[in-house]
């Protein structure tokens, strides 16, 4: 076989498989870029959610915060127990505003409810609360 | 990432990030649950409608509702099943009973 005869071809035919491979490898750059890209866009949502969720329900401030469950309410009808990262409190003849205003109050703090008893008794709530952070 | 590492560098440990990812999800979880079943109970309350009693532990919930007729009681029944209650009245009165578990 003459080979010099078909030169121009192989020439041809050695620049398009080299073509070929550039773009082959051009495509998996853009492809693991978007990967490495995807991943680490991921890495950082789920570090925000970790912090996010660690300010919530780690908030320093929230022993502050559940004191105020005692001041919500008239002294006379309330009964705090605190014990380091826990708390329990008795409150009695809670009027209907009263107990709203509680349970409101409850709902909006970042504390684990452990218990939560509400019980009428004639016109008046009783109510039993144990939690922990 | 760099900037969150250095902003919080108790969080560069990738074991202690799962670790408090854990933690956090599944407290989120169950306080998220709890509060929205308060609320959805707390909307069950209409005129006619007085809760009696209520009780929620880290697993179940159980709250009583005293109807002031058989006609308010009917209509807290549609709507408790509407929010997906399980609910069983009382025998002898028109008080509705709803439990479920957390």
């Amino acid at each position: 076989m003459n080979w010099k005869r078909y030169q121009n071809e192989l020439v041809v035919l050695l620049a398009f498989i080299l073509m070929f491979g550039a773009f082959l490898y051009k495509n998996g750059q853009i492809s693991s870029q978007a990967e490495s890209m995807a991943s680490s866009k991921q890495a950082v949502n789920e570090f925000k959610e970790i912090v996010a969720l660690k300010r919530v329900w780690a908030d320093k401030k929230i022993s502050k915060k559940v004191e105020k469950l005692k001041e919500l309410i008239p002294v006379s009808k309330v009964t705090w127990s605190k014990k380091s990262k826990k708390v329990t409190a008795s409150y009695k003849s809670l009027t209907s505003k009263e107990l709203n205003k509680l349970v409101t109050k409850i709902l909006n703090l970042a504390v684990e409810i452990r218990q939560l008893d509400i019980q009428k008794t004639g016109l008046t709530y009783q109510v039993e609360f144990k939690c922990k952070w | 990432m760099q900037q969150l590492l250095d902003e919080y560098p108790s969080l560069r440990s990738k074991m202690q990030r799962d670790n408090i990812a854990t933690k956090y999800k599944r407290i989120d979880t169950v306080e998220r649950k709890k509060r929205e079943v308060m609320k959805s109970l707390a909307g069950l309350i209409f005129k006619g409608v007085t809760l009696t009693s209520f009780t929620l532990n880290e697993k179940n919930y159980k709250v009583q509702f005293a109807c002031s007729d058989a006609k308010v009681a009917k209509r807290l029944n549609e709507l408790a099943k509407k929010e997906k209650f399980n609910t069983s009245k009382v025998s002898g009165s028109d008080d509705l009973q709803i439990e479920g578990t957390l």
